[in-house]
C-alpha cells in the first residue's frame, strides 16, 4: 500500500485493521493501536470475533465483503461496526469505528473524542447520550421541586384544615358551654318570679343563678386570658408566696368536688423546702393548679387524686415541682401531642362527658412558661395521668390562703297550661333538668327525667308513651341523635322536640333527619317552653 | 443560550449570595421559571439581563462579573455529564485548547439549532498558545477569558491569559494569549 493511500486510510478510518492475505493482522489504525498496541502478526480471528454475520474463518469473511459487520475484540467489552474491503494483493481491510450505543459503550473505549475521525458520528453519540443523562437529571430536579412543592402545599392545606376544624369545634364548644349556664340562669330567674316558691326555694334559685353566673364568668375569663397571653399583654405580678400554702388552698377548694364524686383528694408536701417564701405570682400559680387538679378531679370517677409538692434550692432560687397524679381514664398517645394546643380537646366528640372550653391546659402551659417553668404530662390509657408543673422563683419573706361550697332545689307541682300532659325530658345537665322539669311541673305537666340517651331509650319498652319527648343533643353515653333514631325504631309515634345548646345548623338537620319534629336552642324562656310543649311554637331556624 | 448557562449562573449566585438573592434577581429580570431546563434554548436577552442584574447585585462592572462567571462555568461544566466528554479530549491545557473547536462542533452537529462558537489555536514559538474566539454573539470576551483561566484551574496548571485582540476595538475576532509561566519562565 502506497504511503498516500495509507495516510488517507489513517485519516478516514483511525480504527481500521489491515489483514494480510493469510488472515494475520498486518497493522491497526492509530486510534485502535491505543487499545491494541501489539497485535501485528496474530491471526485476525484470534484477536477479533466476527459476531455478525457469524463467520468462523477467512473464507466466511471473504464471502461477506461489503456487508455490514459487527466485530468484537476478544476478552473485552469493546465492539466495532464497519465493513471488509479486499485489496488487489489478496489482503483485506476492516474499515470501521467503535460501536457506541449507550453510556457504558462510550466509556468502555479508552479513547477520546479526538480519536474519532471528524466525519465519524460515533463520537456524537457520546454527546447525545450525555445530553440525555442531563435531561434525565433535569427531569429529576424538576420532579423533586414539584414533589417538594406538593408536599408543602399539602402540609399547609392540612394545617389550615386542622386549624379550621379546631376553631369550629371551639366555637361549638364555647357556644354550648355558654348556653348551658345561661339556660339555668334565665330559667331560675323566671322561676323566681313564680308565686309558688317558698323562701328556701328562692334562696336555692339565687344560689344556682350565682353558681352558673360564676361558671359563665370563668369561661369568658378563659377566653380573654388566652387572648391576652397570645397577644403578649399578659404580665406576671410577683409577690411574697408560700407555694405549699397555695397548693393546700387549691386542694381544700377542690375537696368539695372530690367528696361529691366519692374520690380521695390528698396533698403531700415533701420536706420544708416548699414552705420557704419565694417571689412569684401566687394568682397565676393558683390558676395553673386549679386547672390541673380540677381536671384530675373532673376526669377521675373512682380512686384518688394525689398532689405532691417538692422544692429544691438552687442558690438564691427555688425550683418547685408540683405533680398531680390521678387514677382517671388516662390519655391516648395521639391525643397527648395536642393536649396543650388552644382550641383542642382530647375528646371532641358529642358524647364527651366533661365540659370546659378546651382552653384550660393551653392557658396553664402558657402561664407556666410566663412563670419560668413548664407543664409536662405522662399518661397511659387505663392507668391514669401525671401532670407535673415545674417552675423556679427567687427566695424572700412570708404569705397566706382561702376556701368555699354549693346547694339543691325541690320543684313544686301545680295545675296550668300543661295540665294532664306527660313529658319525658332527656337532659344530662342537672341544673337544666331541675329548671325545665320544675317549669313544666308548675305548668301542670307530669315529667319524667332521663340523664342520657340510653336511659331514655330503655324506657320505651312495653306501653310507655309520653305525649312529648324533649331531647338534649350533646349527652354522655348516648347522644340525642342516636336516642331519637332508636326511640323511633321502637315504634314511638309521639312528638320529639330537640332542645340543644349546639348552635350549628348541622345539628338541627341531623336531629330532624333522625325523626325529630322540632328543634329549639337553649336557653329557653318559660313561655317558649310551654308553647313548645303544647306544640304552639314554630321551631326556630 | 442553552438552559445550562442560565443554570450555572443561578448556581453561582446561590453559592455566593444565597437562594433569596437569586429569587430577587429572577423577579427583577422577570424570569418566571424557577428551574432552567439544561438542554432547552432560552433567549440570549434573558441571559444578558440576568448577567447584568448579577453584576449589579455583586457590585462589580459587567466584564468582571462575566469573567467570574467564566471561572464558575468551568467548575460547573466539569461536574455535569459533559465533564467526562471534556476530559476525554485531553488531560492538560495544551491538549484541551486545540480540541475546543471539535467539542463545540460536535455539539452543534448533534443538536440542531444550538449555536456554538468556533475556536482556533495557534501554538507560539515561546510555548504560549493564541486562541481565536469567533462568535456571532458580542460582548462575551470577558466570559471566555474567565473560561480559559478556569481550564487552567481545572487541570491545576499555572497559566496566564490575556486578551490581545478585541472585536470591540475593530479586530476581526477576539484573540487570547494563553501562556505558561512555569514553562516560559
Amino acid at each position: 500500500m502506497d504511503p498516500f493511500t495509507r495516510e488517507l486510510l489513517e485519516q478516514l478510518f483511525p480504527f481500521h485493521v489491515k489483514l494480510a492475505a493469510d488472515g494475520t493482522v498486518e497493522r491497526t489504525g492509530c486510534s485502535l493501536a491505543k487499545v491494541l498496541p501489539e497485535v501485528a502478526g496474530r491471526g485476525f480471528l484470534d484477536v477479533f470475533e466476527v459476531v455478525r454475520p457469524a463467520v468462523r474463518d477467512l473464507a466466511g469473511i471473504r464471502a461477506n465483503v461489503g456487508a455490514l459487520v459487527l466485530l468484537s475484540i476478544r476478552g473485552t467489552p469493546l465492539a466495532m461496526r464497519g465493513q471488509f474491503v479486499t485489496l488487489p494483493d489478496g489482503g483485506m481491510i476492516f474499515a470501521g469505528s467503535p460501536r457506541i450505543v449507550d453510556q457504558s459503550s462510550v466509556w468502555a473505549w479508552p479513547v477520546g473524542v479526538l480519536d474519532f475521525a471528524p466525519h465519524d458520528a460515533g463520537a456524537d453519540y457520546a454527546m447525545v447520550i450525555e445530553a440525555t443523562n442531563s435531561q434525565i437529571a433535569d427531569l429529576e430536579r424538576l420532579l423533586a421541586k414539584v414533589r417538594e412543592k406538593e408536599r408543602t402545599e399539602r402540609e399547609l392545606r392540612q394545617a389550615a384544615e386542622a386549624a379550621n376544624r379546631a376553631k369550629t369545634y371551639f366555637l361549638a364548644n364555647v357556644s354550648h358551654e355558654i348556653r348551658t349556664p345561661m339556660t339555668a340562669i334565665l330559667g331560675y330567674a323566671e322561676l323566681l318570679g313564680s308565686d309558688d316558691l317558698g323562701p328556701a326555694e328562692r334562696a336555692d334559685c339565687v344560689e344556682t343563678i350565682r353558681r352558673n353566673g360564676d361558671h359563665l364568668m370563668a369561661i369568658i375569663n378563659d377566653i380573654l386570658d388566652l387572648s391576652k397571653i397570645e397577644s403578649g399583654q399578659f404580665a406576671v405580678e410577683p409577690s411574697d408566696t408560700v407555694v405549699a400554702e397555695v397548693v393546700r388552698d387549691v386542694v381544700q377548694l377542690l375537696q368539695v368536688r372530690a367528696v361529691a364524686k366519692g374520690i380521695q383528694l390528698v396533698h403531700v408536701v415533701e420536706g420544708d423546702a416548699p414552705r420557704v417564701p419565694v417571689l412569684t405570682d401566687p394568682v397565676r400559680v393558683r390558676q395553673v393548679l386549679l386547672n390541673l387538679v380540677g381536671n384530675a378531679v373532673k376526669f377521675t370517677d373512682q380512686g384518688s387524686v394525689r398532689v405532691s409538692v417538692s422544692a429544691e434550692r438552687q442558690g438564691q432560687r427555688m425550683r418547685f415541682s408540683i405533680a398531680t397524679q390521678d387514677t382517671g381514664p388516662g390519655i391516648e398517645p395521639e391525643q397527648l401531642g395536642r393536649l396543650f394546643q388552644p382550641f383542642s380537646q382530647a375528646d371532641a366528640s358529642h358524647t364527651r362527658r366533661h365540659g370546659g372550653t378546651g382552653l384550660g391546659l393551653a392557658i396553664s402551659q402558657r402561664l407556666a412558661q410566663l412563670l419560668g417553668g413548664r407543664i409536662e404530662v405522662a399518661s397511659e390509657p387505663g392507668r391514669g395521668s401525671v401532670f407535673t408543673f415545674t417552675f423556679t422563683a427567687d427566695t424572700v419573706a412570708d404569705a397566706a390562703l382561702v376556701p368555699e361550697t354549693a346547694g339543691a332545689i325541690r320543684p313544686q307541682r301545680g295545675a296550668g297550661p300543661l295540665s294532664g300532659m306527660h313529658v319525658l325530658l332527656v337532659e344530662d345537665s342537672v341544673d337544666s333538668q331541675r329548671i325545665l322539669a320544675a317549669l313544666m311541673r308548675l305548668a301542670g305537666a307530669e315529667v319524667d327525667v332521663a340523664g342520657d340517651g340510653l336511659s331514655a331509650v330503655s324506657r320505651f319498652e312495653g306501653s310507655y308513651a309520653p305525649d312529648l319527648v324533649i331531647m338534649d343533643i350533646q349527652m354522655p353515653v348516648m347522644d340525642g341523635i342516636e336516642a331519637i333514631s332508636r326511640i323511633r325504631a321502637r315504634g314511638y309515634r309521639g312528638r320529639i322536640v330537640a332542645l340543644s345548646a349546639a348552635a350549628l345548623g348541622l345539628e338541627r338537620d341531623r336531629a330532624i333527619a333522625a325523626g325529630c319534629e322540632g328543634f329549639h336552642l337553649k336557653p329557653i324562656s318559660r313561655t317558649d317552653l310551654i308553647a313548645l310543649c303544647r306544640g304552639d311554637a314554630a321551631p326556630p331556624a | 443560550m442553552l438552559g445550562m448557562v442560565n443554570h450555572a449562573l443561578q448556581e453561582m449566585v446561590t453559592d455566593r449570595l444565597g437562594e433569596a438573592a437569586w429569587e430577587s434577581i429572577r423577579t427583577e429580570v422577570g424570569v418566571e421559571d424557577a428551574v432552567f431546563v439544561i438542554m432547552k434554548q432560552y433567549p440570549d436577552e434573558m441571559t444578558h439581563a440576568l448577567a447584568g442584574a448579577v453584576a449589579r447585585r455583586l457590585g462589580v462592572p459587567l466584564p468582571d462579573a462575566l469573567r467570574a462567571f467564566g471561572h464558575h462555568w468551568m467548575a460547573y461544566a466539569e461536574r455535569q455529564p459533559w465533564g467526562k466528554v471534556m476530559h476525554s479530549m485531553g488531560g492538560s491545557v495544551r491538549q484541551l485548547l486545540p480540541a475546543l473547536d471539535a467539542l463545540h462542533a460536535r455539539i452543534a452537529l448533534a443538536f440542531p439549532g444550538v449555536r456554538m462558537p468556533h475556536f482556533r489555536t495557534e501554538p507560539q514559538a515561546d510555548g504560549s498558545i493564541r486562541v481565536h474566539y469567533v462568535s456571532e454573539r458580542a460582548g462575551l470576551a470577558p466570559f471566555v477569558l474567565g473560561v480559559l483561566e478556569g481550564i487552567g484551574a481545572m487541570y491545576g496548571e499555572m497559566i496566564e491569559v490575556r486578551q490581545v485582540e478585541d472585536r470591540g476595538d475593530g479586530a476581526a475576532n477576539d484573540v487570547f494569549l494563553v501562556s505558561f509561566p512555569s514553562v516560559a519562565g
